[in-house]
């Protein structure tokens, strides 16, 4: 298996589903890519790990999805973000960015 | 919402799914090959990548499933695997449950047919009897018959539509047997003469034609009938243009007018011709012999209803006291008409597999405790791996679901087969409305609740104190003992199920013995090779009294003529069929009594030779012979009881007596032995024979004591009947042996079942307790083996497993014998000469349940004692 795999905090991924899809429909396979490049490479996820949390994402209704054909003359499932998803977003990022902030100030306790 | 709709579309997103993971794997290898990379190897690392699809796409399911129902479905697989796993235990289970559901289901079908459907007549609850009420002094005279349910004068029925308020409509009937000729084959049906207002009253409208009016239901009114379905379809083919057709009824032109839709029936009045009753106004007829039913107004109660017509009552007892001074009535509704007899009966049968489907469950229980000793190992293991109470719990309820299921399935299949064999071992009139009686889905949703609960009494318990065990503790100690709170449990069980199945069997035996009793009463009659069949005279051809009795001697001497007949005579009512007309008489040595005092007493009228025929014995005087002739004044023949009561120290024969019916004179020729008349329970009234030969009937029932087996002569007798009146209809051709076994079909049936029912609970029960007795002694393996190594008597170790179950046998029955108390009263009203706490039943009960506690006890007291010493201390 893939032993450079990073764990994810839970919620994690979604996050970054949502973001990724802000700028637009995608389907499963361009939502992987994207999330590699932007992270360049630096957070390899087992790809496959993105469809339960895109049940997920539809189950909260936070995206919809609808069949269509790529640009590569495929038929594909394209996720849309709902506004539910954006507002979700959000509030996902502020408050990831709380702990984020309070993660850092544990891990370098000199500077406070 | 969202997952609601999934879990009902899950398959197909489960497949789009599967496509989507597909498409992904492709495009990435697609994107490797364009890179370089040679499509086997590509495809490989696209794989790879992604990750292991089926996890994958399992954890996609889930985000959608409901915890609640997957778990259910998860643990009926599982349930349905681990019985898999032990067919003995699951064989044994279900068919024990198969018995207990099964006998509730046939028993509540049976209650559904009889007691819970409605009548099919539109506001069948207004619809009620009308009885008279004879008083005391006269229900004394004839303890024999039900003094609540006294048919009607027809004097008295006219007073009664015209005294009271409470009825929109009344109506007489008289059920009269009928020859109909004319149209096909000459048949006798059942008639039933009834006023213009019996349709309303029934509420039911003609299917073709129209019913009679009021108009026609006068003195001389018009002869017009309506048909019933049935002999519609049978006799006229089911052909429309029957309405206005000519047909001979009794020897005499009718107008057919109606047919009545299928299923216009009375319950107990079957009937498949109606004709106007034209009862004369004061035509002097001073016979008790309607039947009158009534529907009451809307809002009107049964105690007005009683009220009104006791009122009623009351001024006819004023206007004419000869006939009913003191006489009162009684409002009955037609369901207490209907099933009245059969409720206590039906009811007692109901708690009988109630308590049948108690043991069951109560064994059931047991055995899925010992099975869930058994896996206390497993059960231990999974809740230290995490296992939630509630979700152990949940699995083995699940799988007792999965017993009752089965155990259902299987009882209603019982039930089914049962209820054939029940209905179609009765005479049509012994248990009413039988014909609606089928496994429906009333019957199924009834077994389906009671699966449930049954489920939940024997499932519970065990679910709940297995997933309570300690996994620790049951890791440690393994299979070597179990709590010793689950074997008081087990113990207790079983002590139940004793206690139960002797309240079940004292309650067989009584019923048992009550029917041997009835069965074995002193009849006064043999009913051996006796040949009977009904025969009605058409009313034209014979309308004259003395034709009419000629008509049947000629029969007579016909039948007797034939080779293979010892004896042949004729009755106007066969014993045992239910029916004896009653009228008042006087002594003509005596001063007349005050009007309405007369005494009363049943009346039969038979052929000379009736008591030679029955081998009803002659204790005084002659039996009637040709000098007994048409016109002259009466010959009578008075039984025991009459002798006794009205001349306790005389010879009544040689003395005359004035009847009241018809108003004739007679002379006491001779006395006869008594004999059971209407039932073989009803002790013999006071009764005077009249001779056919004086007093003609309309209708009679031939017997005839053959030599020969009797059915075989069924031929010859119709043939003499028919060369004397080829169109003489002839109907109920059996055995006297029939007959009697017929009027006792019921009571048969009630102790059968009953012994049946016990028979299912002694089993079940013997069942439980060898069951906890071996699981005991199958626990104590080691135990017994070091005994036995350090040298305990065999005969000892033996004697304890025995005591051991002896005394739980003997605990149950005490508990039983307080239990069977209360519950066997309720049988009193269906015991005949029999007491409810029968010493010799009760002591009967006992000796059975202890031999079978015995047997019981013996094999697993046996095998204790067969242990290998040295295996058993191996055994773990």
């Amino acid at each position: 298996m893939d032993n450079t795999r990073r764990e994810l905090f839970p919620g994690a991924l979604e996050m970054m589903v949502l973001q990724t899809l802000r700028r637009g429909p995608l389907h499963g396979y361009a939502i992987a890519q994207q999330i590699r490049q932007t992270s360049d490479d630096l957070l390899t996820i087992e790809e496959g790990t993105l469809y339960p949390a895109l049940q997920r994402l539809l189950r909260e209704g936070w995206v919809e999805a609808e069949w269509g054909i790529s640009s590569t003359n495929r038929k594909v499932r394209n996720y849309r973000v709902t506004p539910a998803g954006r507002k979700q977003l959000q509030r996902e990022l502020s408050s990831f960015e709380r702990m984020l902030a309070g993660v850092t100030r544990v891990l370098r306790p000199n500077e406070s | 919402m969202n997952r609601l709709r999934h879990l009902f579309a899950r398959r197909r997103i489960d497949t789009e799914l599967a496509e989507e993971i597909r498409g992904h794997i492709e495009e990435r290898a697609e994107e490797l090959i364009a890179e370089g990379m040679n499509p086997d190897d590509a495809l490989h690392a696209a794989r790879a990548q992604f990750g292991n699809p089926t996890f994958l796409l399992e954890e996609s399911r889930e985000v959608w499933s409901i915890m609640a129902i997957d778990n259910l479905i998860r643990d009926l697989r599982l349930g349905a695997r681990a019985l898999r796993k032990s067919p003995l235990f699951t064989a044994v289970a279900v068919l024990t449950l198969a018995l207990g559901i099964g006998a509730n289901t046939a028993i509540f079908s049976l209650i559904d047919a009889v007691m819970l459907r409605p009548l099919p007549f539109p506001d069948a609850n207004r619809i009620v009897m009308l009885w008279e009420v004879p008083p005391k002094r006269i229900q004394a005279a004839s303890p024999g018959n039900d003094p609540t349910q006294n048919t009607v004068s027809p004097v008295n029925f006219l007073d009664w539509r015209a005294r009271t308020h409470s009825f929109t409509a009344m109506s007489a009937m008289e059920p009269f047997p009928m020859g109909l000729s004319g149209y096909g084959e000459p048949r006798a049906v059942d008639g039933l003469r009834v006023s213009a207002d019996y349709f309303r009253v029934l509420g039911v409208a003609p299917l073709l034609g129209r019913t009679f009016t009021a108009a026609e239901d006068v003195p001389n009114g018009p002869p017009v009938v309506v048909l019933s379905y049935s002999l519609w379809k049978e006799q006229f083919g089911g052909d429309r243009t029957v309405i206005g057709r000519h047909i001979q009824i009794s020897d005499a032109p009718c107008t057919i007018i109606g047919v009545m839709p299928q299923g216009f029936d009375l319950p107990f009045r079957h009937a498949e011709v109606w004709a106007p009753i034209q009862i004369q106004p004061g035509g002097g007829d001073e016979g008790r012999y309607l039947n009158v039913i009534a529907k009451l107004k809307p809002g009107v109660t049964m105690a007005e209803a009683q009220a009104d017509m006791n009122n009623a009552a009351r001024q006819i007892a004023q206007l004419r006291p000869f006939l009913s001074r003191d006489w009162t009535t009684n409002v009955l509704s037609i369901y207490d008409q209907t099933t009245g007899k059969v409720r206590p009966a039906l009811l007692v049968l109901f708690g009988a597999v109630t308590l049948v489907l108690l043991i069951a469950a109560g064994n059931v229980g047991n055995l899925l405790l010992m099975r869930g000793a058994g896996r206390q190992r497993e059960i231990a293991v999974r809740v230290a791996l995490g296992a939630g109470r509630a979700r152990i719990a949940g699995q083995l309820l699940a799988e007792s679901l999965l017993l009752s299921l089965a155990g259902s399935a299987a009882g209603v299949g019982l039930a089914y087969a049962g209820l054939r064999a029940i209905v179609a071992s009765l005479p049509a009139l012994a248990l009413p409305r039988t014909e609606g009686l089928h496994v429906d889905a009333r019957v199924l949703g009834f077994s389906l609740v009671l699966c449930m609960i049954t489920t939940l009494l024997f499932g519970l318990a065990p679910a709940l104190s297995f997933s309570r065990a300690n996994p620790d503790d049951a890791l440690k100690s393994g299979l070597r003992n179990t709590s010793r709170g689950a074997h008081r449990t087990r113990a207790l069980l079983v002590m139940t199920e004793v206690a139960l199945s002797m309240v079940l069997l004292v309650g067989a035996g009584l019923m048992v013995r009550s029917f041997v009793r009835q069965t074995g009463v002193e009849r006064g009659f043999r009913t051996d090779r006796i040949l009977t069949m009904r025969m009605f005279f058409a009313t034209a051809g014979y309308s004259d009294n003395g034709r009419r009795a000629r008509y049947l001697e000629d029969v007579l001497t016909r039948v007797r003529a034939l080779p293979g007949v010892e004896a042949a005579s004729t009755a106007h009512f066969l014993p045992m069929t239910g029916i004896v007309p009653g009228s008042c008489f006087t002594r003509a040595d005596r001063p007349e009594p005050a009007e309405g005092f007369a005494p009363t007493a049943d009346f039969m009228t038979v052929s000379s030779g009736y008591f030679a025929v029955m081998r009803t014995p002659f204790l005084a005087g002659r039996d009637f012979n040709d000098h007994d002739r048409f016109g002259d004044d009466a010959a009578l023949i008075v039984n025991q009881a009459f002798a006794r009561r009205f001349f306790p120290n005389e010879d009544p024969v040689g003395h005359q007596l004035h009847l009241c019916w018809n108003a004739r004179h007679g002379t006491i020729v001779g006395v006869s032995a008594n004999t059971r008349q209407t039932d073989l329970k009803v002790a013999p009234n006071p009764t005077i024979f009249l001779d056919q030969a004086q007093v003609p009937m309309y209708f009679a029932a031939l017997v005839v004591r053959t030599a020969v087996p009797p059915m075989t002569m069924a031929r010859g007798v119709q043939e003499a009947v028919h060369a004397v009146d080829p169109d003489q209809a002839i109907s109920d051709v059996e055995t006297m042996d029939d007959v009697v076994a017929e009027s006792v079909a019921r009571p048969r049936l009630e102790s059968m079942l009953l012994g049946v029912f016990a028979g299912i609970a002694l089993v079940l029960a013997v069942v439980g307790l060898y069951g906890v007795l071996a699981y005991a002694v199958t626990q104590q393996t080691r135990e017994i083996g070091i005994r036995m190594a350090l040298g305990a008597d065999s005969g000892r170790l033996r004697r304890e497993v025995l005591t051991r179950g002896l005394r739980l046998i003997v605990i149950g029955m005490a508990g039983g014998l307080a239990l069977a108390v209360g519950p066997t009263r309720y049988v009193e009203s269906m015991l005949y000469e029999v007491k409810p706490t029968d010493p010799l039943t009760f002591a009967a009960v006992a000796a059975a349940l202890l031999i079978a506690g015995v047997l019981a006890s013996w094999l697993p007291a046996r095998r204790a004692t067969a242990v290998d010493p040295v295996l058993s201390l191996r055994w773990e």
